[in-house]
């Protein structure tokens, strides 16, 4: 559907690609995070792309996603954030992806200053993944509070732990978030692993 | 003479004043609007720095409706995610179901069938026309009218008695499924819309004329929230806040999906992107979205309303209890959900406040690997600091209204 766009995308950026594809009629380019941001307003700025519109920045976590073969806890491709770009005048839309990873601080440039709008997606990333975003103004946490260890959508962030920022009261056989208990299954919810008296948050991260 | 004394002792007093105000401390002042102020429909908490009445800063914090959304698709079947999905904008539910139900779709590759994609149309557009009424109604109450509010109120739960006969609730819908919808239509209801259709025409209309020329309103709303078609655009704004500013986006012509390619209908577009421009936008899609269902409702097929793959879309009830594969199928969809092959999708649809973006990948383990929302609130509220820097405080509350943000999918 895009393919002039990506066509256009890989003239000039062409060694900082490192795969491109269609799936599912929508055209994406793997590329080199360390110049994302000029890759960004190249996107924006190109007179025959003119895709000013950032539609959505996310991230994804590639810890589990092969069930046969965990990722390392510090891979250094074990996150993808993905970029999606469109255009209001040619209806064109184009995604990249930046892997990131490692053991140490999972850095990636910000494109606030391309964008505006990565403002608070990068701020959203940056609340859930950990993916911190160099040069962004304000890298605060946005939907979680300040206290909040961890990051919860990470793969490896336990489903039923709570940080609760006051103590809870204690319910009974209350099931809380979705999805199956732990493997002992005929144990109270509240008695499971993982589950209701886990609210000591300091033993994470 | 007289005057002359008065003019010339004025004058003195004039200046005094002026080097008291120059010799006075003066500093900003911070107040807090919510998190749980009624003005915020939601829960949001804007820190506003005030210079006398003028925000020099307003910082918007979110968080407070957090419940987890993307962790708990994550951990749930495809199927199951479904219901999440009516409380991400819980005000026009039908369109989330629609967007989730798309996004799979589009993983699996299959469509769903003729009758089901007309029938999501007309949900959706009832839905959106729930979701404009709600908003027109709010932001006229939260500027001091309450009689369009209960106009806007009423017509609404019009559209929510069609929607509850359709899908036995008024919000928690969970109406489609992956493959088509729930069930047909009800006898009659296709009539029962149409008079519904007219009795909101009345009311829209009876709003339309108290609001939209309404000295009060105008100077509440004109030229105030506004935003330039540039900066709209950095901001990531879609639907009818950035139509408001004059760019012609709306996914369902841009993009056609489903069946919106057949039908005759307008995009409404603003000049000058300020609240009332976005007001007035809103009224006339209520016009369009009419227009659009009474399409649909003609050209309505007949047919079945969802795929007919076991695999996908569980066996008629005959089947479950009187076939071993029916039995079968049945258990297998409710214990394990449908299984979706590797691979991702971005499907975006037109929502009641912008595009509404699903990115879903897929590891073919039988639940979702990751689900991301790309709700149209979420970049707009993102803006609001940047609207209503410099403006007069009683300017923020009708700017927030006409941005629509709806907690629920902002903050999932």
């Amino acid at each position: 559907m895009s393919q002039r766009a990506l066509d256009l995308f890989v003239q000039n950026f062409g060694d900082a690609v490192k795969a491109t594809g269609s799936s599912h009629g929508d055209e994406w380019a793997r590329v080199d995070g360390a110049r994302i941001q000029a890759m960004a307003s190249f996107l924006k700025n190109d007179p025959a792309l003119e895709m000013k519109l950032l539609a959505d920045l996310t991230c994804v976590d590639y810890l589990e996603f092969d069930p046969q073969k965990r990722l390392a806890l510090d891979d250094p491709e074990r996150f993808e954030v993905v970029y999606h770009f469109a255009s209001v005048t040619t209806r064109e839309r184009l995604s990249l992806k930046v892997r990131c990873g490692g053991a140490e601080e999972i850095v990636v440039p910000s494109i606030t200053g391309v964008f505006r709008t990565a403002n608070w997606w990068e701020r959203l990333v940056w609340d859930f993944f950990g993916v911190r975003f160099e040069g962004h103004p304000d890298l605060r946490r946005i939907l979680t509070y300040e206290e909040f260890k961890g990051h919860a959508l990470r793969k490896d962030y336990p489903i039923h732990l709570r940080q609760p920022l006051t103590p809870e009261r204690r319910v009974q056989d209350l099931i809380r978030g979705p999805g199956p208990g732990p493997s002992s299954l005929h144990a109270p919810m509240s008695q499971r692993p993982g589950a209701r008296p886990n609210v000591k948050a300091d033993d994470y991260d | 003479m007289l005057e002359q004394t008065m003019a010339s002792e004025s004058a003195p007093a004039e200046q005094d004043a002026l080097s008291v105000e120059q010799e006075l401390p003066t500093e900003p002042m911070t107040i807090n609007l919510g998190p749980s102020h009624p003005a915020t429909h939601g829960t949001v908490r804007i820190v506003a720095e005030l210079d006398g009445e003028i925000i020099q800063k307003a910082d918007v914090e979110i968080g407070y409706l957090h419940r987890g959304f993307e962790k708990s698709c994550e951990n749930a079947t495809w199927a199951q995610v479904l219901p999440y999905t009516d409380r991400l904008n819980y005000v026009s539910p039908l369109l989330n179901n629609v967007g989730w139900a798309m996004a799979v779709e589009k993983l699996l590759g299959i469509q769903d069938p003729e009758r089901s994609q007309y029938i999501r149309v007309i949900a959706g557009e009832v839905s959106r026309m729930a979701d404009h009424l709600t908003m027109l109604g709010a932001m006229s109450l939260e500027l001091g009218g309450f009689a369009p509010f209960l106009y806007g109120m009423e017509a609404r739960e019009l559209l929510y008695d069609r929607i509850t006969e359709l899908c036995g609730a008024r919000v928690t819908t969970a109406y489609t499924r992956i493959g088509g919808v729930a069930n047909d239509l009800p006898p009659g209801w296709t009539d029962k819309l149409k008079g519904t259709l007219v009795k909101v025409a009345e009311l829209r209309e009876e709003m339309d004329k108290l609001l939209s020329k309404n000295r009060i309103f105008i100077d509440r709303t004109r030229g105030t929230g506004v935003i330039t078609r540039e900066d709209a655009l950095d901001f990531g704004f879609t639907g009818p806040c950035l139509r408001a500013t004059g760019v012609d986006y709306d996914v369902r012509k841009a993009h056609p999906y489903l069946v919106y390619d057949r039908f005759d209908f307008t995009v409404p577009l603003g000049t000058r992107g300020d609240n009332y421009d976005r007001f007035l936008l809103r009224v006339e899609e209520l016009r369009q979205s009419e227009r659009i269902i009474l399409q649909a409702l003609d050209q309505l097929p007949d047919g079945p309303v969802i795929v007919d793959d076991w695999r996908i879309a569980l066996p008629p009830k005959a089947q479950v209890y009187g076939s071993i594969e029916g039995v079968m199928a049945h258990f297998k969809l409710i214990m394990q959900g449908p299984q979706i092959p590797p691979g991702e999708a971005y499907q975006y649809t037109e929502g009641g406040n912008g595009e509404l973006g699903f990115y879903i990948v897929s590891n073919g383990q039988g639940k979702p690997y990751r689900v991301h929302v790309r709700a149209p609130g979420f970049p707009l509220l993102s803006a609001l600091g940047h609207i209503v820097q410099g403006h007069m405080l009683a300017d923020l509350i009708p700017t927030f209204d006409s941005i629509n943000m709806i907690g629920g999918e902002v903050e999932q």
